[in-house]
């Protein structure tokens, strides 16, 4: 079976959770530069990137039964799980140093992709976020780092840690306006 | 009870679980508010939607040549599926069962709320299980997550039901223990606990007591 390009996301998890290599193919090539592009900006190295975009795949094939769309997009879906192997990876090679600050101008920045379906409504918000406040926010979020880890690197008490991660999330949260999320 | 300084203080919390920071006690703490606080649930899927979405900001970037083509020589059927769903007859009752499952909206909504406050610990539940008591009736959810310390999470949804469930779990080895107490009021009712075994050593789940008929989850 081929995919037209007019196949929802959805479509194509079902396609995958019945085992149909096309449908993974189709999927692959409509995320692969949102995957290679979030992995590499949290691990920061081409190479590790590659392998976590891979592995977000992989994992992504073996577990699309197990997608639930009441739960979240497919896109926030398979960007969590690359986030959290991206995590793993840092955290095992402790040599690579974490850089908040390249992240969080990414984050901030427009995308001139037609295509992108992100939220512009909370880039607003993480623009107009102080930056004490976003960089733990990001660190916390994107790195997986624990309120204490973000007090070390910051060079902060670990209660300001904790506040500055509080008020950014929460002003962000004020971004998205309604109370029913 | 002590509902609005339960909620202040909860509240306090609730970011920290959004953003996978919280410690263990107060991620507990917080499902168990959770339970019995409609405003801190929606205000937990508020947040943890926002940390969500902050990964979609991330900036697109073509991967090196040859990434597509790499994976897909990475992939295996994934066997049991394929045994369990063979081909065109798998789409078949798949289409069925899609259509079996909008038609059952009401009982879909009914546990909706209970799997996303678990979803939004932001770990993935290493498995789900229907609570059920001996006639089949559905009582609730079980969620087991792993990580450290591994914990299960529990969501009593059963009519009439009121009072205090005493929750024990067997492991694999047959032994059975208590591990605590869910309180449920008005039909309704959570609970999580951090576990000193491994996840994948739970064999079941029992909660019996006087809130209702006795209820059990399977994980073998």
């Amino acid at each position: 079976m081929t995919f037209a390009v007019a196949l929802s996301d959805e479509s194509l998890i079902v396609g995958m959770a019945l085992g149909d290599t096309d449908a993974m193919a189709a999927f692959v090539r409509r995320f692969q530069a949102r995957v290679f592009g979030l992995a590499l900006s949290v691990v920061g190295d081409p190479g590790l990137a590659e392998e976590v975009a891979q592995d977000a795949f992989m994992r992504a094939w073996r577990h699309a039964g197990d997608y639930d769309p009441r739960r979240a997009r497919v896109v926030t879906w398979l960007l969590t799980i690359t986030r959290n192997l991206a995590v793993d990876a840092i955290r095992l090679r402790r040599d690579r140093p974490v850089d908040p600050q390249r992240l969080l101008v990414a984050l901030r920045e427009e995308m001139d992709d037609p295509g992108y379906d992100g939220a512009e409504w909370l880039r607003a918000g993480l623009r107009e976020l102080p930056t004490d406040q976003a960089r733990p926010v990001v660190l916390a979020v994107a790195y997986g780092w624990t309120a204490k880890e973000i007090a070390e690197l910051e060079g902060i008490p670990l209660g300001t840690a904790k506040t500055r991660i509080r008020r950014g999330l929460a002003r962000l949260r004020q971004a998205l306006g309604v109370t029913d999320g | 009870m002590d509902d609005r300084s339960g909620c202040a203080e909860i509240g306090e919390l609730l970011p920290d679980v959004a953003a996978g920071v919280a410690a263990g006690d107060e991620r507990a703490r917080v499902f168990a508010h959770l339970g019995g606080c409609p405003a801190c649930r929606r205000e937990l899927a508020a947040l943890s939607h926002v940390a969500d979405e902050l990964l979609t900001l991330a900036p697109a970037v073509t991967p090196p040549a040859g990434f597509a083509a790499s994976l897909m020589r990475r992939l295996a059927p994934p066997p049991r599926r394929r045994r369990w769903w063979p081909g065109r007859a798998a789409r078949v009752a798949l289409t069925v069962l899609l259509a079996a499952v909008a038609g059952s909206g009401a009982t879909m909504r009914a546990t909706a709320d209970d799997r996303r406050e678990a979803h939004h610990c932001r770990e993935r539940p290493l498995a789900e299980r229907a609570l059920a008591a001996a006639d089949g009736t559905a009582g609730g959810r079980a969620f087991g997550y792993g990580g450290s310390p591994p914990w299960l999470f529990l969501t009593v949804a059963l009519p009439a039901a009121g009072g205090v469930y005493d929750v024990h779990l067997v492991t694999r080895d047959g032994r059975s223990r208590a591990i605590g107490a869910v309180p449920v009021s008005a039909g309704g009712g959570s609970w999580g606990v951090a576990l000193d075994v491994p996840f994948d050593q739970v064999a079941e789940v029992r909660l019996a007591g006087s809130a209702g008929p006795p209820l059990a989850a399977a994980f073998g």
